[in-house]
């Protein structure tokens, strides 16, 4: 990292996930946990973890990357196709992000993944889609009394959305392009009754399986400073886990009366969407730690793995107490002595290559 | 049946075979139903073994004096008081090694069964809990009943056994601290050093010897810190004692260094995946012995030792570039993504060697090695052998994200064909 170049070291305190910023998947090492949100002034800006790890962030310029360290050229199409982007969401960078490691950018394992996952999502969204329209059914109740499969599931469907379209005074192609919308807005968290959850409930599970394996590892008898940072990051992922089940509960409820849902939608669809979202901005950073833990395949392995992830674990915003109607403090839960020292160039050196190829390999397990 | 004496010699009428035939020999006599004694035929081949490296059967005599691997010498070279282990008695103690676990070396010959010298996991786990045990029963066990049989005296065992043990109660730990030097994450420790290093003074001078000469064949890096543990206890005994130690096993290093098969097995044998590494300890080493005041006396023999590591270490990228990219790239077929990751895989090595080599050598000429690489991957894409988005992964790998950058924006766009 160009020392000269940085300015100095800011104090992070973000009071709104749009202030924390989204993690962008870059894979050289110096920018690894590195988030992008918009400037005050316009465009945007990177957010760069202390590299000493250290409390404190450094704030720069977008276009300031090349000035700061040697990108790979997947960083530079990453960040030159981010830099246009004015929405930046957790959404809108995974969907870049997998269109350059499509390429090939990430190494194969990296464009294989990245085209599975793009259809893993388009599964999601198909399935949640048929759930929304067969719970609307359901809720409408037209067949209550009907024998089975009379009508069939088409007719029913099809039926019911002219019920609905008449009740809200819509037409029913536009309560079916609705549907589809909030399916679509939906899917990442699942709806209640789908059978296959979204990609939210997947990270969850992948998050609480990380944390059941830090303690194990950690355990009764581990030294002091690893059992310290293992009850930091386990402290905050299990805060972090709590407040996405409720943001996931609410967003699910949003479907609990779907004609009402519908008529909110056409007031206000973005409120509505923005709310299926909230799980994701929540777990925005946990999945990258997540693998870096997994990468690590033994004790010293670990330990190095654990004290990268210390430096990198998402501090969640007040918003998320508005978001959840939590009374709990924050703060406290990220307050944290450090008390392994960092090589700082450890980064830089010699295995700076091993070290792109870890990163390349967490692009494939988080396409 | 041959006798041992008969064994060593139709060894030494193998030492002219090719390096296959070798390697054949060597997978016949690790068959399970072959006595461990029959490797005697070995004994001529060693320092060919030790540049081929095939991977062995792990008995249970291998996992328990791996550890000690750097130190361990023929028979003949062996004199009392070395910082070394002298071959012939490895199965001796070996055997009492076994008698004192009991019970226990049913659990580790079942864990061990079918495994072979490279199965890191197994050694590890496996030997995390022999190691320590070993120690224990080295430490107080008294000259096994066969000590005749390694012809030496029994005054000899009682020092050579707790030397051993000394080592084997320091190893989980002092394979940590090369872990976590490999990994280099972590700020070198060093407390831990000092760490690895206490009670050192109640061993005996053997014992000392031993594991110091362990740590630098293992953790050069750790010179530096036995020198600061030296000159902060400057006066004592133990002081006194560790810097001999210190001084010994850096002359055995660089010893090791000149001779003919030293460098030759660390750097021109290696492998690819681990070769950069090895040479990053080697010129660390060189280096710190070049900077530390307490080593004056070693700093004649370092400008040859750098000529030869230089020498190694062109071979070794050449020989790396041809095994590792110009091979599949000649292959005249479309490379495959298996072959893509392990061509990517193998220039990540080349470049790590080449970090670690600029050191010793002259920069500018692995500038050109690595130009010519690039060349090579951009003349396999102008033959169809890759695609571009491949050849740019090469490339950045190879020449960095500029040069790569450079093939990435010629690449055709999807209205022109594919890139990918």
């Amino acid at each position: 990292m160009s020392i000269s170049f940085l300015p100095p070291i800011q104090p992070y305190h973000p009071v709104t996930f749009r202030e924390r910023g989204v993690v962008v998947p870059f894979t050289t090492p110096l920018l690894v946990g590195t988030r992008a949100r918009p400037a005050a002034k316009g465009g945007l800006e990177l957010i760069i973890p202390n590299p000493s790890g250290l409390p404190g962030v450094y704030v720069l310029e977008w276009r300031s990357i090349p000035r700061l360290c040697h990108p790979t050229l997947h960083d530079r199409q990453l960040s030159e196709r981010i830099a246009s982007v004015y929405n930046i969401t957790p959404m809108t960078i995974r969907e870049i992000a997998r269109a350059v490691a499509a390429e090939g950018l990430a190494g194969e394992d990296a464009r294989h993944a990245a085209l599975a996952s793009a259809g893993s999502d388009k599964r999601d969204r198909t399935i949640t889609n048929f759930t929304l329209l067969m719970t609307l059914v359901d809720q409408v109740g037209l067949f209550r009394n009907a024998p089975p499969n009379e009508p069939n599931a088409q007719l029913r469907a099809r039926q019911t959305v002219a019920h609905v379209a008449a009740r809200i005074d819509r037409t029913a192609d536009w309560v079916a392009s609705a549907l589809e919308s909030m399916g679509d807005a939906l899917a990442i968290v699942g709806v209640e009754g789908q059978p296959d959850p979204g990609r939210v409930p997947r990270i969850m599970d992948v998050l609480r399986g990380t944390c059941a394996a830090l303690k194990a590892w950690s355990g009764p008898n581990s030294q002091e400073d690893r059992a310290a940072y293992v009850r930091m990051i386990c402290s905050a992922a299990e805060y972090t886990l709590s407040l996405a089940d409720e943001c996931v509960a609410r967003a699910r409820a949003l479907t609990a009366d779907l004609a009402g849902l519908l008529r909110e939608w056409a007031v206000d669809p973005q409120d509505i969407a923005h709310r299926a979202t909230r799980a994701e901005w929540l777990l925005d950073g946990w999945e990258q730690i997540c693998q870096i833990w997994r990468c690590a395949e033994d004790d010293p392995a670990r330990i190095a793995a654990l004290v990268e992830i210390a430096g990198l674990v998402p501090v969640i915003p007040r918003e998320a107490r508005d978001w959840t109607g939590t009374a709990e403090q924050i703060d406290p839960i990220m307050r944290f002595r450090r008390t392994i020292p960092l090589n700082e160039d450890w980064r830089t050196g010699a295995r700076v290559f091993e070290l792109i190829a870890r990163n390349e390999h967490i692009r494939a397990a988080t396409c | 049946m041959l006798t041992p004496s008969g064994l060593r010699l139709v060894g030494r009428e193998l030492s002219a075979a090719d390096d296959e035939k070798i390697r054949q020999v060597v997978a016949l006599l690790d068959q399970p139903a072959l006595p461990a004694g029959a490797n005697a035929i070995l004994d001529p081949l060693r320092p060919r073994l030790a540049l081929l490296r095939p991977p062995r059967r792990l008995r249970f005599a291998r996992l328990l004096f791996m550890p000690l691997e750097p130190t361990i010498v023929p028979a003949l070279d062996w004199h009392p008081g070395d910082a070394a282990v002298p071959r012939g008695v490895l199965m001796p103690l070996a055997a009492t090694v076994r008698a004192g676990l009991g019970s226990e070396i049913d659990e580790i010959e079942q864990a061990i069964a079918d495994r072979v010298t490279t199965d890191q996991e197994t050694i590890a786990a496996v030997g995390a809990r022999l190691w320590p045990r070993a120690a224990s029963i080295l430490a107080e066990a008294p000259a096994p009943a066969d000590w005749d049989s390694t012809g030496l005296p029994p005054t000899v065992y009682p020092p050579l056994a707790r030397a051993v043990a000394a080592v084997l109660r320091r190893t989980q730990r002092l394979q940590e601290l090369v872990r976590e030097a490999t990994i280099g994450m972590v700020e070198p420790d060093p407390a831990s050093i000092g760490a690895l290093l206490a009670g050192l003074g109640a061993e005996s001078p053997e014992g000392f010897g031993i594991v110091v000469a362990v740590l630098l064949a293992r953790l050069p890096s750790a010179a530096m810190h036995i020198q600061q543990l030296v000159a902060s206890n400057r006066g004592s005994a133990e002081s006194a004692l560790l810097r001999r130690a210190l001084d010994a096993g850096l002359d055995r290093t660089l010893s090791h260094m000149e001779s003919g098969g030293g460098l030759d097995v660390a750097v021109r044998s290696a492998s690819l995946r681990t070769v950069g590494l090895e040479v990053l300890r080697m010129a660390q080493l060189l280096r710190d012995i070049e900077n530390e005041p307490d080593t004056v006396r070693h700093r004649p023999r370092l400008k040859a030792i750098r000529s030869k590591l230089d020498l190694a270490c062109r071979a070794r990228f050449g020989s790396g570039l041809d095994e590792g990219l110009v091979a599949p790239l000649t292959a005249q077929a479309p490379v495959t993504d298996a072959v893509q990751a392990e061509m990517e895989s193998n220039a990540r090595a080349l470049r790590a060697l080449e970090m670690a080599a600029r050191k010793v050598g002259n920069p500018a000429l692995y500038d050109a090695l690595l130009g010519k690489a690039a060349d090579i991957v951009g003349a396999a894409a102008g033959a169809g052998v890759l695609t571009q988005v491949r050849q740019a992964r090469l490339v950045e790998i190879l020449a960095g994200p500029d040069a790569a950058e450079a093939v990435y924006r010629q690449r055709p766009t999807a209205a022109e064909g594919p890139g990918q």
